[in-house]
């Protein structure tokens, strides 16, 4: 089996996980943050379609899961994202951190405004745009802060179970 | 061509394949799918509720034993003054028992209390739910009230093995019958909006006409009894600012809500003896 969506989909369920207990501190004030747009970078700019499609369609599951969206909603949204991203990374810069952190940036903002849509329009119409503003901002100011991080995680990971991404990046087909 | 070459080649193509499937996934699947995933994920949330629990555990022990000492008198003060109610609730319930008796009213709906901590709290922008550790093995149904000593927390919208999911009272799904303390005319509450850096809110809609309210002269909101779920007089929150609506026949305002909700640590929902009230 291959170990790359494996890796990635676990990764994606830690910071599933990581962004929930950030969120149950945060209600005091009560703000949350969005993560997802995290989910895509890695899998977008290092991996093949196949296994990206796979580990992003699971990783949204497991995000749904808890969440009180219609089940999957998020993983097509993902996958579409994932699918756009595929088709145009031959012609975006993909050496270092800041093309897999601006990739995050913009897709958090697809994913975090097109959440009204998929919640419905009376739940959608109740948030006050202060809100909207300030998690969405925090959301951003957190997925920069994290991104590093985690891009980090799922390469040593990968590294790990025999996945050199780098290398395979530079071979015929590659990312690179 | 090999499925391999298909999926480099067209991969929009094979979004739609996918996207084509989950659609025509038999409804069943889906929910057998998002029941496992959130089993899956739900023992690493128990844990981090549990060790917050041991922290607290451990930052409590470091208080001196005076201190301790006079929380345990606090405590004592508090026990007797509970001692007093439930005696005077016993007398009142007998009492109420014998006039629906007397005049052969329908009984009231009768609970059990479940005590459950919170495991997670998931205030996001647009919805507000909490994660309690207690699910199916404490016979909790969906649709039951959960309370606390402010009032009502919210009602239980997912049941799983040992967790439940519960739609806060500021959460936009929730909406239920309310009415202004010691007036009977029910009208409809909803949670939400939400602003951030403040206490969570609610609106009041279909409110009579004479009932008036400002942030100066606030009315207690409390629950009307209506619909079988919650019962009749628990606390909702302070009806703020009442204003007519356009049709002129209602009012409609804001609520403000208990600011403790939200930074709940645990949870009473009531359990009804009687299944089919739910």
């Amino acid at each position: 089996m291959d170990p790359r969506w494996i890796v990635i989909v676990l990764a994606n369920g830690l910071l599933v996980f990581l962004g929930g207990q950030l969120n149950h501190y945060l209600a005091h004030l009560p703000v949350s943050v969005f993560l997802l747009g995290l989910f895509l970078p890695v899998a977008g700019l290092r991996l093949r379609f196949r296994p990206a499609l796979i580990a992003v369609f699971l990783s949204g599951l497991v995000a749904d899961a808890a969440r009180p969206v219609p089940f999957g909603s998020s993983a097509l949204l993902l996958a579409l994202l994932l699918t756009v991203w595929h088709a145009i990374r031959s012609r975006l810069p993909r050496g270092g951190v800041a093309p897999a952190i601006i990739g995050a940036l913009l897709a958090n903002l697809v994913l975090f405004f097109a959440q009204p849509l998929l919640l419905g329009g009376a739940v959608a119409g109740s948030a006050t745009l202060g809100r909207i503003l300030v998690d969405f901002g925090a959301s951003q100011l957190a997925l920069v802060l994290l991104g590093p991080w985690f891009f980090a995680l799922q390469e040593q990971a990968l590294l790990l179970m025999g996945v050199n991404l780098a290398e395979e990046a530079r071979q015929p087909g590659g990312a690179l | 061509m090999s499925p391999l070459h298909f999926i480099r080649q067209r991969p929009f193509a094979v979004l739609g394949i996918v996207g084509l499937l989950w659609l025509l996934l038999p409804v069943a699947a889906k929910r057998l799918a998002r029941v496992s995933l959130f089993e899956f994920g739900a023992p690493a949330d128990f844990a981090a509720s549990y060790a917050r629990d041991l922290q607290q555990f451990w930052s409590l022990r470091t208080r001196t034993t005076n201190e301790l000492l006079q929380t345990a008198r606090d405590l004592a003060n508090l026990n007797a003054s509970y001692e007093a109610r439930i005696q005077e609730n016993e007398t009142l319930r007998e009492e109420l028992h014998r006039l629906q008796d007397i005049l052969r009213l329908p009984s009231n709906p009768e609970y059990r209390t479940e005590i459950a901590r919170v495991v997670r709290r998931d205030f996001s922008t647009w919805s507000q739910r909490l994660v309690i550790r207690k699910g199916r093995n404490a016979g909790i149904p969906a649709g039951a009230p959960v309370i606390f000593n402010g009032g009502v927390v919210g009602r239980v919208a997912e049941v799983y093995a040992y967790t439940a999911v519960v739609d806060l009272l500021s959460s936009p799904a929730l909406r239920l019958a309310a009415a202004v303390d010691g007036d009977s005319r029910p009208f409809s509450f909803q949670g939400g909006p939400n602003p951030p850096f403040t206490q969570a809110r609610g609106t009041v809609e279909f409110v009579p006409l004479d009932v008036y309210a400002s942030p100066e002269t606030p009315k207690r909101l409390v629950t009307a009894g209506l619909g079988g779920v919650f019962p009749a007089g628990i606390v909702i929150g302070h009806i703020q600012n009442l204003e007519l609506d356009t049709n002129g026949l209602f009012k409609s305002g804001t609520v403000l809500l208990d600011p403790r909700l939200n930074e709940l640590h645990e949870v009473a929902v009531l359990v009804p003896l009687n299944p089919e009230q739910l």
